[in-house]
């Protein structure tokens, strides 16, 4: 039989199932870690190819960034199949990230045309951005402040030789992606 | 002298709003989380889950994931207007009780 609601009990029901909605934050730590760990370890590649006068020291980019990125949609696929909930944080998210890495290619592109001085800059910049952005939509407040401090070094890194600006995306990628992604490894759902 | 607006009966029923109530809030939502969210059987919620269906308020699309079989649930904007029509009403109740 069929319980007879009151008009109280109704928006308790509403309330309390709107307001237990929770995103699984912990998910989310698997692509900062993935990626700040490909990107530290890329550039401090890179950076000490450089040192050792190899000619081909740029290459590790197109080597470890297409991996990351399969890894990336290997894993993005799979915690969707699997998800129990989507939320509206998590389709945002998805737009902003898609967003993100057209950027990041159109910025990639031009520097082939331009000249790579000021690529690595911009990638801070946007890498501040995204977890400045995605911080602020998971209520977490290290990926807000992990942003603001890639921005400080993005600002920096203009003003810096190309081979000290592999050093500038080490210490950005470590301050918005690798700290922050450890901590939201062990933060409770929000 | 104000109306009593009409209590949709199809969501005027416990489980029935929380399953619409949970999917508002969310883009997509699985059997299992439905279930754990609003401590239903399985049996109960299925039933529900069908009269919802069959009333247009929410899409159900079964699937597998690897072999398990996978039943989930969005709400369509009929089913939207519906609970946004619903909570209308209940406080226009509100307003005339006080």
């Amino acid at each position: 039989m069929e319980k007879n609601l009151n008009e109280k009990e109704s928006l308790a029901i509403i309330h309390s199932m709107i307001a237990g909605t929770r995103s699984n934050l912990r998910e989310n730590s698997v692509f900062y870690l993935l990626w700040g760990w490909t990107v530290l370890a890329s550039a401090l590649a890179h950076y000490l190819l450089i040192q050792l006068e190899n000619e081909y020291n740029w290459l590790v980019w197109p080597i470890a960034m297409p991996l990351a990125g399969i890894a990336s949609i290997f894993i993005g696929r799979k915690q969707e199949r699997e998800a129990m909930v989507k939320t509206h944080l998590d389709r945002a998210l998805n737009y902003l990230w898609g967003g993100f890495s057209v950027v990041l290619f159109i910025a990639i592109l031009a520097s082939v045309k331009y000249g790579f001085e000021i690529t690595y800059p911009i990638l801070i910049w946007m890498y501040g951005l995204g977890t400045f952005v995605s911080g602020g939509i998971l209520r977490f407040s290290p990926l807000v402040w992990g942003g603001v401090i890639a921005w400080m070094i993005g600002i920096a890194a203009i003003f810096l030789p190309f081979e000290q600006q592999l050093l500038c995306v080490a210490g950005a990628i470590l301050f918005s992606y690798i700290v922050p992604g450890h901590l939201l490894r062990r933060a409770p759902n929000a | 002298m104000p109306e009593f607006a009409e209590l949709d009966p199809l969501l005027h029923q416990s489980l029935r709003l929380a399953v619409i109530s949970v999917l508002v809030s969310v883009e997509s939502a699985d059997f299992v989380y439905l279930k754990e969210r609003t401590g239903a059987t399985a049996g109960n919620l299925s039933v529900q889950i069908d009269k919802l269906q069959e009333a247009g308020y929410i899409n159900v699309v079964k699937d597998f994931v690897g072999k398990r079989p996978r039943t989930n649930c969005t709400i369509t904007p009929q089913g939207r207007e519906a609970l946004a029509a619903y909570v209308t009403a209940l406080q226009t109740y509100i307003s005339l009780k006080s």
